[in-house]
C-alpha cells in the first residue's frame, strides 16, 4: 500500500475550500489512472486516499457536512435497499452519490409507463426492462466506485435476512403494508436500523426504527393490515416521492457517520398540499 | 369535556377550518371513546385511520379523557 499512498500523494493536489482551508484533493481521471495501475477498484482506490486525508474531487461539496471520517464511514458501508421505485429510485441515487460503498438492492418488477410521471431512473426506454437492472446501470454511470449487488426477485422476512446479510443500514422503499412488517422483522433479526417511508398523494411520512423498537408494528400491529393505504385514492404524483425520498438519505447518512439527531420514536409527516411537517412522537 | 384534536392530510376536511398543522379543541360527552369522536366528527365508519392519543397508538374503542389530544391520519404505504 505504501506504493499506493506515494501515488494518490503524487497525483493530488492542495485546493482551497470554504474559508481558507487548505483541503489535499485528487481528480476523477486520477482516481481512475491509480486504480488502473494498481489493480484495484475505484472503491478501494478511493478508501485509500481518504484514510490519507486526500479527498477525491467528487466528494468535496460533503466534506463540510460529513467530514473525513464521515466520508470513509460511507465508503465502508453496504446498504441494503428494497423497492427501487418512486422512493427507492431517489434513495439510491443520493447514497450513491454520497458514496456509500455497497449498495444491495431488491426488486423484482419491471417498470411500466405509470411509472414514468415520478420514478427517478424511468425513461421511456426502460419500459419493460427490470428496475434494478436499471438501477445498477444508473450508478455504474454516475459513480463505479460503488459496488452494487441486485436481486430481482420477491422476498419474504427470511429472504430479506439471506440477502442483506452484512449490511449496515437497510432502507424500505416498498409500496405494500404487509411486505414492510416483514422488512422490519428481518431487521429486527439482522440486528439492522431500518429507515421507513411512505407516500401518498401530497403525503409522505419518514421515521428511523432501531431494532428494539416498535415502529411499524406498533403503528399498524403486527397482525392482519391491509395491502394499501390511502395511496390507492391518491395516487403518487412526482414530487413526494422526492421530498421522502431524500430525508430518507439524510437518515441513512447520519446513521453511517455517527451525525445528529435521528428521526427515531419521531415520525416525519409532510402534507405538501398544506405545507406542514409534523413530528409524531411514536413508540 | 375538552379534548384537543389534530386531523392529518385527507382527515382535515372532518374538522373545522384551522391553520394548517393546528388542532383544535372538541367538547365530547365524559366517557367518549375514538370510534365516537369519529361518529361526532363524520368521519365515515369505514375510513382507514391510525389514531394516536397523547403520543401512543390507540384502538378505536379506547376511552378518551379530559385534555387527551387525539391525533388521525390515514395510513399510507406508497412507495
Amino acid at each position: 500500500m505504501t506504493d499506493l499512498s506515494s501515488r494518490l500523494l503524487a497525483l493530488s493536489e492542495v485546493k482551497t475550500v470554504g474559508r481558507d482551508e487548505a483541503v489535499r484533493v485528487i481528480s476523477l481521471a486520477n482516481v481512475v489512472t491509480l486504480a488502473s495501475e494498481t489493480g484495484l477498484n475505484r472503491r478501494e482506490v478511493e478508501r485509500e486516499a481518504v484514510r490519507g486525508h486526500i479527498l477525491p474531487s467528487r466528494y468535496l461539496r460533503s466534506l463540510g457536512t460529513v467530514g473525513w471520517e464521515g466520508q470513509l464511514a460511507l465508503l465502508q458501508s453496504t446498504v441494503g435497499v428494497v423497492g427501487v421505485g418512486g422512493l427507492g429510485g431517489w434513495v439510491l441515487m443520493g447514497l450513491a452519490r454520497m458514496g456509500v460503498g455497497r449498495l444491495i438492492l431488491i426488486d423484482g418488477d419491471v417498470f411500466e409507463e405509470s411509472n414514468l410521471n415520478r420514478q427517478a431512473l424511468c425513461r421511456e426506454v426502460d419500459i419493460g426492462r427490470p428496475k434494478v437492472d436499471r438501477a445498477a446501470g444508473w450508478v455504474q454511470e454516475v459513480n463505479p466506485a460503488v459496488e452494487v449487488v441486485t436481486y430481482r426477485c420477491q422476498v419474504d422476512e427470511a429472504g430479506m435476512v439471506e440477502l442483506f446479510h452484512g449490511s449496515h443500514v437497510l432502507v424500505d422503499a416498498l409500496d405494500a403494508l404487509p411486505a414492510r412488517l416483514e422488512l422490519q422483522r428481518a431487521a429486527r433479526r439482522l440486528g439492522l436500523p431500518l429507515v421507513h417511508a411512505a407516500i401518498a398523494g401530497y403525503v409522505g411520512q419518514v421515521m428511523t426504527i432501531l431494532p428494539e423498537d416498535e415502529g411499524l408494528l406498533g403503528l399498524y400491529g403486527g397482525g392482519q393490515v391491509p395491502e394499501h393505504g390511502i395511496e390507492a385514492v391518491w395516487g403518487n404524483p412526482a414530487a413526494t416521492p422526492m421530498m421522502t425520498a431524500s430525508w430518507q438519505v439524510q437518515e441513512v447518512v447520519k446513521l453511517l457517520t455517527g451525525r445528529g439527531e435521528l428521526l427515531r420514536h419521531r415520525m416525519l409527516f409532510m402534507d405538501a398540499e398544506w405545507g406542514t411537517v409534523d413530528i409524531l412522537q411514536v413508540p | 369535556m375538552l379534548i384537543t384534536v389534530k386531523l392529518y392530510a385527507g382527515l382535515r376536511q372532518f374538522g373545522p377550518q384551522t391553520q394548517a398543522g393546528e388542532g383544535f379543541q372538541r367538547a365530547v360527552p365524559d366517557g367518549c371513546s375514538v370510534d365516537q369522536l369519529l361518529e361526532l366528527l363524520g368521519v365515515p365508519g369505514n375510513a382507514p385511520l391510525v389514531a394516536m392519543v397523547n403520543q401512543t397508538v390507540v384502538f378505536l374503542q379506547h376511552e378518551l379523557a379530559e385534555g387527551d389530544v387525539v391525533c388521525l391520519f390515514p395510513p399510507v404505504a406508497g412507495g
